[in-house]
């Protein structure tokens, strides 16, 4: 017999259904990744107003149906609006929101993968806040004088090149943890193929990891760096992950080491760029 | 289980936005249920429309002739134009009656997600219509969600410091109760207050 239940989600994305309903996908507490319809949400007076937008952080109740879900309320936790309104901050946040869709089954409890996702969404609201995004000012401040209206677009300033810098480099970290509670962590410490310790110049997902020079398959060149950069991306929290220095070059070689696991082994392939 | 021509319409019908086979089939069965006339004037109108709808070659509203009825108007206001991203939210800004510029619909909204990158946009040709024409200020009337979101952020960006740039306020609905606005509509609404 169909029943209700309530857990805590993080909202992950929705698509259209019918005239003003939506898919939204939640990422549950108890239940993992649910498919849930949300009735009546495109209408401008919907009671569920912005609550079911990407990385709100929600207590829901959700009625089970035969196929699909329905929401039959919905408490905001946290909105994570400086993230989603931040341009530095989206892909980075949206890279994540895809990696976890698209490789997590629908109903199964991932618990550990479910507090990730909480912890790195704490954590780009923090970054966000600490670059100045996100705090409402007073309305004489700054803009007095200003003939286009600008107070209406939120967390508008800017994004500086440390924030965009800081938040990619969360999302790879969040990336790689994903992998390894997925069960797909690669092999950094030696090579893959035949233990070597030293001279890792190549990561191939083939091989399951970084390669030295003699048994270079179909990888791709990676900097020492790189790999190091992995490594401490999976050992520390990702509280700490702001700390660290990534360069661009480190970060470009991770993520595609980490599309090329997701290709080569789950068969999923990543859209979002960082 | 079905005649193939009555299949042949279930399959046809379903094909639509929000139509699962159940619905293809009552839809179906009413038209079997019409006069022939009335399934005749429906085919005739979808293939009128098709045959004679194109984009309009200014702001890829759908139209008729080569520009659309909002280009072809010399009373409005062509130094405004309101970027949309479907044709279908022109109707409730008329409806509104307040605006009088011009319109560019962008065919839909940035989503990283579903592979929609902004060379699959309008976005482009509004900077050339831009460039080329005579703009004071261009109005993103995309929808107030992440992609919407994102997508007026990234015109907003290349188009800052060519004219003005505003965006549509977002906040409580007229005739709402403040007690059930949620905290993401509150937070807006406090960003857009206005002076009085």
């Amino acid at each position: 017999m169909a029943e209700s239940y309530a857990t805590e989600a993080i909202v992950l994305g929705s698509r259209r259904l019918g005239e003003a309903d939506r898919i939204v996908d939640l990422f549950t507490d108890s239940r993992g990744r649910v498919p849930t319809v949300v009735k009546g949400i495109r209408k401008v007076k919907s009671r569920w107003g912005g609550r079911l937008e990407p990385f709100t952080h929600l207590r829901v109740q959700v009625h089970e149906g035969r196929n699909l879900h329905t929401l039959t309320s919905a408490d905001t936790i946290a909105t994570h609006a400086a993230l989603r309104d931040n341009p530095a901050c989206l892909k980075p946040g949206l890279s994540v929101i895809e990696m976890i869709s698209r490789t997590t089954p629908e109903h199964h409890r991932k618990p550990r993968t479910y507090n990730l996702m909480l912890s790195f969404l704490n954590e780009m609201d923090r970054i966000c806040l600490d670059a100045g995004s996100g705090r409402l000012t007073s309305l004489g401040a700054g803009s007095k004088g200003e003939s286009a209206p600008s107070s209406n677009a939120p967390h508008e300033a800017a994004a500086p090149d440390r924030l965009r810098s800081h938040a990619a480099s969360l999302a790879l970290g969040a990336q790689l943890k994903i992998l390894l509670l997925a069960g797909f962590l690669p092999h950094l410490l030696s090579c893959a193929m035949c233990g070597a310790k030293a001279d890792l110049t190549s990561f191939s997902a083939r091989a399951g990891g970084a390669l030295c020079p003699g048994c270079l398959q179909d990888g791709f060149r990676i900097d020492p760096g790189s790999l190091e950069a992995m490594i401490l991306l999976l050992e520390r929290p990702l509280s700490a992950v702001p700390d660290l220095k990534i360069g661009e070059v480190q970060r470009r070689q991770i993520r595609r080491a980490v599309r090329e696991i997701c290709e080569y082994h789950l068969g999923v392939r990543l859209r979002v760029e960082l | 289980m079905f005649p193939a021509p009555v299949e042949q319409l279930i399959t046809e019908l379903s094909k639509l936005p929000g139509i699962g086979r159940r619905s293809a089939q009552r839809l179906a069965f009413y038209l079997l249920g019409r006069p022939r006339d009335d399934a005749a004037a429906l085919a005739a109108a979808i293939i009128d429309v098709k045959d004679k709808i194109s984009f309009c070659r200014r702001c890829f509203n759908f139209t008729e002739e080569e520009l659309c009825v909002f280009c072809r108007d010399a009373r409005r206001d062509d130094a405004l134009i309101c970027v949309v991203e479907e044709p279908s939210d022109i109707i409730p800004i008329e409806k509104g009656g307040e605006y009088r510029g011009l319109y560019h619909v962008l065919g839909g909204s940035l989503s990283p997600l579903d592979g929609i990158d902004p060379e699959h946009l309008r976005i482009k040709e509004l900077v050339e219509r831009v460039q080329t024409g005579d703009v004071a200020e261009v109005i993103l009337a995309t929808n107030p969600n992440t992609s919407g979101e994102s997508t007026a952020l990234y015109i907003a960006d290349l188009l800052r410091d060519k004219l003005r740039v505003t965006r549509l306020a977002s906040g409580l609905p007229v005739g709402a109760d403040l007690e059930y606005a949620d905290e993401a509509t509150v937070s807006r609404a406090l960003m857009g207050r206005r002076e009085l």
